[in-house]
Order: C-alpha cells, then structure tokens, then sequence
C-alpha cells in the first residue's frame, strides 16, 4: 500500500495527468474491496446527473470569449475613469480590474494573460515602482476567486454536496455565494490601503474629468450589464446558477461575435475548441474523484483520518492553523480546481468534526488556494506572470512577497473570524456547531 | 488525413458547444415563459436530458481533445528544470502510465455500456443510455492511442513540454 502510494506520488511529480492517478487509486480502491472496476464508470457517469455542472462548460466558454474581446481594455478605461484621480488610483484600477475579470473568466491565469498587457505599462506609465506592479499584477491574477460565479466556488459546492455529511447542514450554492462575499471584499480592501500606501509620492495626480468617465461608461454599455445581471441573479437567490451561465454564455456570444464583432467567426470555433478542452481536463478530473470519494466514504477514511487527527490535535484552533499551511502547500502543488476535487472528500468531514461550518470551510480552502496560485516555488501564475511579463520567475517572487503576507493575514481573519463568512447567510442556517 | 480529423475533431467541439448553449438557452426560454406560447405545458420534456447528455459528450471530447494537445492539468514544475535526457525518461513514463490507465478505464467503458444496454438506469430518457454511454469507451480509447502516442514522442526526445492551458489557449502569451 505504501509503495503504491509512493509510486503514484513520483508519477504525479514526473506529470502524469491528475484524472489518470485518481483514476488508478480509485480503481485501486474497488478491487481492493471486492467490488467490480466498472463502478468506476458508473460513478463517472453520475456528472452528468449534476444539474450545476452545465454551468461549468458555459461560463469557462463566457470567460474565453470575454478574454479575447477588447473587453478588458474597456474595463480598465472605465475603473481608471472612475477612481484614476485618487492616489495609488492605477493600482486600484489594476485591483478592481482584476477580481471582476477574474469573477467573470472563472479560471484564474487568463486575467493575467487578457489584463497584464493593458495594466503593466498603464502602472510603469504612472511611475508606479516596477516590483510593486510585477507584484500586484501577479497576485491580482487570482483575486475574485471568492466572488460568485467564479469556477472554484461552484466546483466546491458540487463537490461538498456529495458527501453526506453528519452533524453538518448541507452546502447550499446559494450560502457559498453569499459567504465568500465579505472576506473576498475584505482581500480588496487590504490590497488597495497597501497600493495607496505605495503610491509614487512625486507623480501627477490625475484629475476626475466628467467627460472621460462619461465617455468611458459609454464605451463601456455592453459590458456594465454582465457583472450586474450575475450578480443580481446570483443574489437574489431564485435563480439557478446554470441558468445565470446560460444567459451570461448567451450574452457574450452574440454581443461579441454579433454585435460588436470583436471576435471574428472564423476564430470562434478555435475559442469554443480551446474552452471545452479546458472543461474536459477539469470534469474528467471531477469525475473520476466522484468515484474515489465513493472508496474513501465506503472504507471510512475521513472518519479514520479524523481519528488519526484527533489523537494529536485536540484544539480546533491548531486544527485550523495546520488545516492552513497544508491548503497553501497543496493549492500551490495542485493548481487550485484539482485540488479542491482531491482534497475537499478527505478534509471537509474532519473540518466538520472539530465544528467548522461546511460553508465556512469552503472559503478558508479558497483563500488559501488564491494564495497557493503565486506561492514559490511552483504556483502556477508566476508562470504565467513569468511568460506574460517576460521577466524571470525570482524576480516576481521578491515582487510578490509583501502582497503574499496581506493575503495571508487576510486568510488567517477568514480563518479565525467565522462571522465575516457567514454572517451574510440566512439567519436560520448561521453557525449553531458545537465544537 | 490526421490532419483532416483534428479539424473535424475540433469542428465537433464548437458545434456541440453551440449546441450546449443552444439548449440552455431553450430550456431557460421555457422556465421563464419566454416562448411559452410556442411550446406544450411544462416546457421541453426531453431538454433537460439531451442537456446532460451534451455536457457529457463535451466533457469527454473536450478531454479527447486534451490528450491531443496535451493540455491535461498536472504537476509540471519538476519536469521543466529536468536534464534533457531525465526529462526524456520521466515523460515517457508519465504518458505510458496515462495510457495505460486511459485503456482499462475505455475497457470498463465498454462493460458499462454493455450494462447500459441489458438495464437502462433511466428508461426515461429520450436518448438510449447506452448510447449516451458510448462516449467513454470511445473517448478513452482515444485519449489512451494519443497518450502512448505522446509518450513514444518523449521517448525519442522530439517532444516539447506544453504551455499551461489558459495562456496557450488565448494566443496572445509572450507577445
């Protein structure tokens, strides 16, 4: 069992593809307790059963579309038109940019890709110190993940609503999207009393000028309705999520390829190709832990890891500190979405044990993650950052390091402060965990 | 020839994804009385299982389709600071490994389907379960020929490591 496990560690660090070792532990698992390795495919087949998950394909396809669109530019004209006057007002332009792009494209690292090339030269333009910029774009690039409807927060609800949990409340989309709204405006605000902070003292302020914000909003008129029908329908809790990503998939299509043709009809089947590809590596990998959830709960794991745990760790609050520094490590190894699939099964029922509130649990493992992006050595976004920038990866790490230790602050009050994630959620589902 | 199927592969794709949007955009027409008049009580009957049915088919071709490009998300930090010859080596291995799991599970795949066809789960459904289910076995056999194909590739040294998915996919990376 050790060597097996071994094995599969060093084939996940040689690349093998996440869906291919989840496979082989699951099939693992059924033979090794007697049952047919068709269940593995029985279990597969059950996405199709989930009615959140065509929400998935249709706002990754939105978020490809959108990146391609001259969108972004738009965004960042209107955010600069907006607060530009202000000191540090280009970084919070990048601050505000970034989590709204990042929000609507779902996957984290297109924001990086679509923004940076727009943001970093506006910030050099503005004699903003060129490490401050590196790391703030950087760190940006994964800043709205807990902002409904961004992928991470749906993956997690569909995968928490898989496993029954006992003396737990069940996860409601709905209360996900609720709960990650003050601690994600929490992030946004921390970040930008630091980019005013670190404003360039001598560079001339911008003024407000009416005319341009005018001209910007204008400009703006197929974009502006986007963030608001998500965030109403999503708010107002009647409807479904798929429903909201149909419409917002249906929107972009026809306001981009239609109306303003930005994207040219030859070039859509290459976006629609390049988003489903994205999709498919993402759901075979949820599908597969579908199946290796059903070996965990048939073998007792999370009850037997939570034993485990309990043995050494008696107080919740070290709990969650320990809960913390494996999500960082983890987030930054697993890329974000797998590692919610992976991790959620094993650690959600022993959160639940020592009394974490499921939804609760869900925003501390997101924040983590959002930081595990851009940790070093090998998050994925420096990488990205790395190609988008052309600059080498230690440079933005040095850049990164202060915004790391906001964020991990921030985390740290999510983590402690379980009011700010569900004080927002209704009044008969708050906390009432004994611990 | 190969050429003619990734194109066709890919034409596929968009159109199913079209098609998923379509639907979507269908079924909530008629939750939301949009087109009601236009349509029986309670909406589309058969939407809402050609719905899942469609973003299975996507899921599985869009993975199919990620195996040809090698756009599958996995750990690739360890592989970019490797030697050439270790890199070689390492790849190869983890391109067989996915293969061989890619053809077990198509094997299963197939089980299922045959499984499928003797005792639909869902007799309601307006597409036979079955055939729905032929998508695994078909795409898994795929994924598994691309992937010994990949690692063949690795093996001899004459294949470069992708790019991460989201910047390759929006063309504009290192501009």
């Amino acid at each position: 069992m050790i060597w097996l496990g071994l094995a599969l560690l060093l084939l996940a660090a040689f690349g093998t593809p996440f869906f291919a070792l989840i496979a082989a532990m699951a099939v693992f698992g059924f033979v090794y307790a007697g049952y047919e390795p068709t269940l593995l495919v029985v279990e597969f087949n059950r996405i199709a059963e989930m009615p959140v998950l065509v929400a998935i394909p249709l706002f990754t396809l939105a978020g490809y579309i959108l990146s391609e669109s001259g969108a972004p530019q738009r965004l960042v004209r209107l955010a600069n038109a907006s607060v530009g006057w202000m000191p540090g007002g280009l970084a919070i332009v990048a601050i505000f940019a970034c989590a709204i792009f990042t929000v609507l494209t779902g996957a984290s690292g297109v924001t990086i890709v679509a923004l940076g090339a727009v943001l970093l030269p506006a910030l050099r333009h503005g004699m903003y110190d060129d490490k401050f910029s590196l790391g703030l774009l950087t760190t940006s690039g994964s800043l709205g993940m807990l902002f409904a409807p961004a992928l991470p927060l749906i993956i997690f609800g569909v995968v928490a609503q898989q496993l029954s949990l006992e003396n737990a409340p069940p996860v409601e989309m709905q209360q996900l999207f609720l709960a990650g709204i003050l601690p994600g405006v929490m992030m946004i605000v921390a970040l930008s009393i630091y980019a005013i902070a670190k404003a360039p003292k001598n560079a001339p302020l911008q003024r407000f000028r009416f005319g341009e914000f005018a001209a910007a909003v204008k400009d703006s008129a197929w974009e502006l309705p986007l963030p608001i029908l998500v965030a109403v329908g999503i708010l107002s809790g009647k409807v479904a999520p798929s429903e909201i990503a149909a419409v917002t998939a249906i929107y972009v299509l026809v306001v981009y390829v239609l109306i303003r043709r930005e994207l040219p009809f030859r070039a859509v089947p290459r976006v629609l190709r390049d988003a489903m590809m994205l999709v498919g590596a993402i759901l075979t990998i949820l599908g597969m832990s579908l199946a290796l959830t059903n070996v965990f709960i048939d073998q007792e794991i999370p009850t037997k890891l939570f034993d485990l745990v309990r043995t050494h760790i008696d107080s919740k609050i070290t709990f969650l500190l320990i809960l913390n520094a494996f999500l960082l490590i983890f987030g930054m190894l697993l890329e974000g979405i797998p590692a919610i699939v992976i991790l959620t099964p094993l650690l959600l029922p022993i959160a639940v044990g020592y009394g974490i509130h499921p939804v609760h649990f869900g925003i501390i493992f997101i924040a983590n993650l959002q930081i595990g992006l851009f940790l070093p050595p090998v998050g994925m976004n420096l990488f990205i950052a790395s190609m988008r920038f052309q600059e080498p990866i230690t440079r933005l790490v040095r850049a990164c390091v202060p915004f790391f230790f906001i964020l991990l602050l921030c985390t740290l009050v999510i983590t402690y402060v379980p009011w700010l994630s569900l004080v927002l959620l209704a009044p008969t589902l708050a906390p009432s965990l004994g611990p | 020839m190969l050429k003619r199927l990734h194109q066709f592969e890919d034409a596929v794709l968009a159109s199913l994804a079209l098609l998923l949007v379509g639907l979507a955009g269908l079924q909530i027409a008629a939750r939301w009385h949009v087109i009601a008049q236009f349509l029986p009580d309670g909406g589309i009957p058969w939407a809402d299982s050609v719905l899942k049915s469609t973003v299975l088919w996507l899921a599985m071709l869009g993975a199919l389709t990620a195996a040809r490009d090698d756009k599958h998300l996995g750990m690739d930090a360890l592989v970019h600071v490797l030697a050439p010859n270790a890199k070689r080596v390492v790849r190869a291995l983890a391109f067989v490994f996915a293969a061989a799991v890619s053809g077990y599970v198509a094997y299963y795949g197939y089980e299922f389907v045959l499984l499928e066809h003797e005792s639909p789960s869902d007799s309601n459904s307006v597409i036979p379960g079955w055939i729905v289910a032929a998508i695994f076995p078909i795409a898994f056999l795929g994924m598994s020929l691309r992937f010994f194909l990949h690692g063949y590739k690795a093996a001899r040294g004459n294949s470069e490591l992708a790019e991460p998915i989201v910047v390759a996919s929006t063309g504009k990376n290192g501009s």
